[in-house]
């Protein structure tokens, strides 16, 4: 006889708790406000260092954002003799003064990039931004600088893409190990050692360099000891007319999304651009010309666009 | 060879195992869980996590010891307003001390325990590995079976992580798993 209510109090009790992962808010993606400073340098003071696609490349990522939903007025896209050091200080107060915490914020560049080793024994990476002078206080923005600078905004969702060689020295080494070597030659992954670095680094007292993951995710378009390429084509003679790595991000909003949300983020992008250059460029030359990209580590992925 | 030189020495231990009040057993489990992450500045987010366990057991009628070696894999979090926490993957090892509530035979033992462990991880679609260790402690429930050998075991664990990339990470869940003991004392058998 009193088995009916307990019955009734269990199915209750049950179908309440079944129904708690549906009554829990919607899940919306959408970033919200959304910023974005897009520079590209083709033309540089010397001919020599002239590159042929990287202002269209910063033309293209900004039509991207844009449609994208990135507004025009969030969106400072500037190329050649435009995207200089002085322009970018003064985009970046500008953007400074209006974002807010939970805003994102995206910083890209196509263009020059080195890496060079200083007195002290240490690496440091570089990239160029015109330089009507050309000297590297002008025009040069080492890794640690450019952390200084992403630092005035105040969101605290960034993200830096940066199509340039030797950009993988800009991502900061904590946390996570990463298992290619920063010289990926085609098959060198080398989990085992990664993982004893990981051990080590779990119980060193880590300073932080470059962009740490806590200030941006960085997606790379190579490694710190690799060069990357632009392109007039592909493999199969496809026009390409980009750098490799601006070319793949523009296919991502049609091609990456691989949770079908509608909405790209840094690991969709990350993947989908290492993938494409694996298949339809590394596999088909030298190692000498051999890249990939690389991203932070870190607990976090984020919507980008 | 040599994995048959190994299997004589654990079949000579196990022989010998007898002689002492303790049991040797190995159980293969599964474990369900969800875990909760947040890092400064965001929210707690829930992941969901799924391991395959293979666990050594060495048992007194008052205490065990048991090491683990398992895979994991934790799902990312949703993306609600655009930003998530990443999945990650890996293997990981624990050492753990438990006490059952009651030494009396019955076809159901419980218990509790606690331990320690490593993990070694993946963020998930990255070739980035960390490292971070945990502490964890559970209840268990031990269900007899017709054969003395074969016992059934429920855990319900709840485990913190040190992991240095979160400002906190915990995990509960609960674990199913098959318990198969070598070794079967003249006082354990009708367990």
């Amino acid at each position: 006889m009193n088995t009916q209510p307990s019955l009734r109090s269990f199915l209750s009790i049950t179908a309440l708790l079944l129904s708690l992962p549906f009554l829990s808010c919607s899940i919306d993606p959408d970033p919200g406000e959304r910023y974005a400073i897009v520079y590209g340098v083709a033309k540089y003071v010397e001919p020599a260092n002239a590159l042929t696609y990287s202002a269209d490349d910063a033309l293209a990522v900004g039509e991207l954002l844009h449609t994208r939903g990135y507004p025009l007025s969030n969106l400072f896209v500037r190329t050649d003799t435009e995207a200089t050091k002085t322009n970018l200080l003064s985009d970046i107060e500008a953007i400074a003064t209006k974002a807010k915490p939970d805003s994102l914020f995206l910083f890209y560049f196509s263009g020059h990039g080195v890496q060079w080793l200083h007195n002290d024994g240490s690496y440091h990476e570089y990239i160029f931004l015109y330089d009507p002078v050309s000297t590297l206080s002008n025009g040069g923005i080492e890794d640690s600088e450019l952390m200084q600078l992403i630092h005035r905004i105040p969101s605290k969702r960034k993200v830096v893409l940066l199509d340039s060689c030797n950009s993988g020295g800009f991502i900061g080494e904590f946390p996570g190990v990463d298992a290619l070597p920063p010289d990926y030659q085609g098959n060198k992954i080398d989990y085992l050692k990664a993982a004893r670095k990981a051990f080590v680094q779990y119980f060193a007292n880590v300073e932080e360099g470059d962009i740490p993951y806590t200030e941006a995710i960085v997606i790379a378009a190579g490694g710190s000891q690799e060069l990357t390429f632009e392109a007039d084509y592909d493999s199969s003679g496809v026009p390409i007319a980009h750098g490799l790595f601006t070319y793949y991000l523009l296919q991502t909003p049609r091609s990456a999304d691989r949770n079908h949300d509608g909405w790209i983020t840094t690991l969709e992008a990350y993947h989908y651009i290492r993938d494409q250059i694996e298949k339809n460029w590394n596999r088909y030359l030298d190692s000498e010309y051999i890249f990939l990209p690389r991203i932070s580590g870190g607990p976090l992925d984020l919507v980008l666009f | 060879m040599e994995i048959i030189s190994r299997f004589v020495l654990f079949a000579i231990l196990v022989s010998a195992v007898p002689a002492f009040p303790i049991d040797v057993s190995h159980s293969l489990s599964s474990r369900g869980a969800v875990v909760i992450s947040r890092l400064e500045g965001f929210d707690f987010k829930t992941q969901g996590s799924n391991s395959l366990e293979l666990t050594t057991l060495i048992e007194g009628s008052t205490w065990a010891l048991s090491g683990i070696l398992g895979l994991h894999g934790t799902g990312a979090t949703n993306l609600n307003r655009g930003w998530g926490y990443r999945g990650y993957e890996g293997v990981h090892a624990r050492l753990q001390v438990e006490f059952p509530f009651s030494t009396s035979s019955s076809s159901i033992r419980a218990g509790w325990g606690g331990g320690s462990g490593a993990f070694f991880s993946r963020y998930r679609d990255t070739d980035l590995l960390f490292f971070y260790p945990s502490v964890c402690t559970f209840v268990f429930l031990d269900y007899a079976t017709t054969s003395p050998r074969i016992r059934i075991r429920y855990l319900a664990p709840f485990e913190w992580y040190f992991r240095k990339d979160l400002t906190t990470s915990f995990s509960f869940g609960l674990s199913i798993g098959v318990v198969y003991t070598w070794t079967v004392l003249p006082s354990k058998e009708g367990r």
